[in-house]
């Protein structure tokens, strides 16, 4: 049973490996880190507000 | 019991009532259903009782179409079957769901959602979650519902001491179904092969395949294909109609509420789940979708970055969030969607007549490709939320370019949520389907078939609890045709 257990620990929720796991966090962390201020990205990557018309 | 198969004699007949394949949330909740009502059952499972690189290769095939996961890590082949790597989100459909939509003439099931009603209670038991997914109108086009998070379930972990004790279910690991052998319309046994290739039957009255919404097309094609065509006799729709349910991060939310407008209840255990109104899907044109907003890894820097952007939009509103901001008030967060796919003919489960797996079984090719509805449905969705939103002064979403400028879905990292659906939809007629209401195959008196492979429409709802309530209901079907 707790053989069966520890195996089954290989997989984290969603993800079927723990590296895989790591492999995300560790990609959520970096690009946490190296977002750009805002103001520098480009307009495709901003998007847009979708305001109402008392906003202005 | 678990059986020894390595102690099995080539050529060995194992006789029982039912014999079910596939030890996955289907396959599982039936199993033991039925054990539970004094049947005797087999349980057949491909894979062993871990993963393995040798049993998840079988399941490797080709996508062609959309960007798609790998198919030999997108479903798991082993005790438990996929719920080894669930994430736990469980939400009923809609009543809507089942009902065809009037601009999509392939939708719509032949039951309705109250035929699955009196499961929901049992089945949420089974997954260890609250029955509490009440609704509310946000605005009158909006709905506000909510996730239950199960612990989540691993259905071969749940069960794995009553699969060891009980004296009427039966279980073969690494024991795959090859073969039926058809004794006039009906199936007599199913071909099992154990891992070291020898092979043994189960003789059954009746069969129950739950081997996932790629296999159980997958498997029927080939045994159809060499019984020529005496299975599924009309087998039109077999392997067709596959769904997903795509997913895609569209936008940020600055809300003037707290977290708890989004969190639905205590968090990890809840998350409220937000979409349109039946009427409002139907004035749009467009299928089911639900707006998730996750505060998750999204702090008060970056939240203050959002103000510090709409101030370039909206000063006096930026302004108004930066004096709530100061008192907590105001909460920054993501939105992502997964939406409801057009059940599309062309979009299918079919055999590479080119590759074989280890057992000789050809390989899968799966069609899948997003339509343009599928485009529309979240594009248009997704504005509509954010209007609602902010002419409803609950917040502002800023949407990501490809929503706002009606352009092409981006590339998603995550572009699906491993939900598989469709292949052998249910349906009133054979020509429509391949099982009947009652999950039986159309023609064929003694084999039925369980999981999300039966889904004619797939909503926007995570598949587990659909797929529970759907094998608890079967099993009373099964019941009545044996007592």
């Amino acid at each position: 049973m707790n053989t069966m257990k520890n195996a089954r620990e290989e997989s984290v929720g969603y993800f079927s490996t723990r590296r895989e796991f790591n492999v995300t966090i560790a990609a959520l962390l970096i690009a946490s880190c190296t977002r750009l201020p805002v103001g520098s990205r480009s307009s495709s990557d901003r998007g847009r507000w979708i305001l109402n018309e008392r906003d202005h | 019991m678990f059986v020894d198969v390595s102690a099995l004699e080539s050529g060995a007949v194992l006789r029982t009532r039912v014999c079910v394949v596939g030890s996955g949330p289907a396959g599982m909740t039936a199993a033991v259903t039925l054990a539970n009502k004094g049947f005797d059952v087999v349980l057949v499972e491909a894979g062993g009782r871990y993963r393995t690189a040798e049993s998840q290769a079988q399941f490797a095939g080709e996508v062609i179409g959309d960007h798609y996961y790998d198919l030999s890590t997108a479903r798991l082949r082993m005790f438990g079957g996929t719920s080894n790597h669930w994430g736990g989100y469980c939400i009923p459909l809609d009543y809507h769901d089942f009902e065809p939509h009037p601009r999509f003439p392939d939708t719509g099931w032949p039951i309705s959602r109250s035929d699955l009603d009196p499961y929901l209670e049992p089945a949420c038991e089974v997954l260890e979650i609250p029955n509490s997914f009440e609704e509310e109108l946000v605005t009158p086009s909006l709905r506000r519902t909510r996730f239950q998070f199960s612990p989540p379930v691993n259905f071969g972990y749940k069960y794995d001491e009553f699969c060891a004790s009980s004296d009427r279910l039966r279980v073969c690991l690494n024991s795959a179904l090859v073969d039926f052998k058809l004794a006039d319309q009906a199936i007599k046994s199913a071909v099992i092969k154990a891992a070291d290739g020898r092979e043994f039957s189960i003789d059954a009255e009746l069969f129950v395949l739950c081997a996932g919404a790629i296999e159980n097309s997958r498997l029927l094609l080939w045994i159809n294909q060499k019984s020529g065509g005496r299975l599924v006799q009309e087998s039109r729709t077999l392997g067709r109609y596959w769904m997903e349910h795509p997913h895609a991060n569209v936008g940020e939310f600055l809300l003037e509420a707290g977290p708890e407008f989004f969190h639905g209840g205590p968090p990890f255990t809840q998350m409220a789940s937000f979409s349109l109104t039946k009427q409002a899907q139907y004035d749009l044109g467009v299928l089911n979708a639900d707006l998730l907003v996750e505060e998750t890894a999204y702090h008060s820097s970056e939240t203050k970055g959002l103000i510090a952007d709409l101030l370039c939009y909206a000063p006096a509103l930026g302004e108004r969030l930066m004096g709530l901001f100061e008192k907590n008030l105001v909460c920054g967060a993501r939105v992502r969607s997964h939406w409801e796919q057009e059940p599309h003919f062309e979009n299918r489960v079919a055999l590479d007549s080119t590759k074989s797996d280890d057992l000789g079984i050809p390989r899968v090719k799966l069609y899948w490709k997003k339509s343009e509805a599928d485009r529309r449905t979240i594009v248009r969705t997704a504005n509509e939320f954010a209007r609602q939103i902010a002419n409803s002064e609950l917040g502002r979403v800023r949407l990501v370019g490809w929503v706002v400028d009606d352009g092409p879905i981006a590339r998603q990292r995550f572009m699906g949520g491993w939900h598989h659906m469709g292949g052998t939809r249910m349906s009133d007629t054979p020509d429509q389907g391949i099982v009947d209401r009652n999950l039986r195959v159309h023609g064929t008196p003694n084999v039925y078939v369980g999981g999300s492979s039966v889904f004619p429409s797939g909503g926007y709802a995570n598949s587990t609890l659909t797929i529970v309530q759907l094998s608890l209901r079967l099993s009373d079907e099964i019941e009545r045709r044996l007592s």
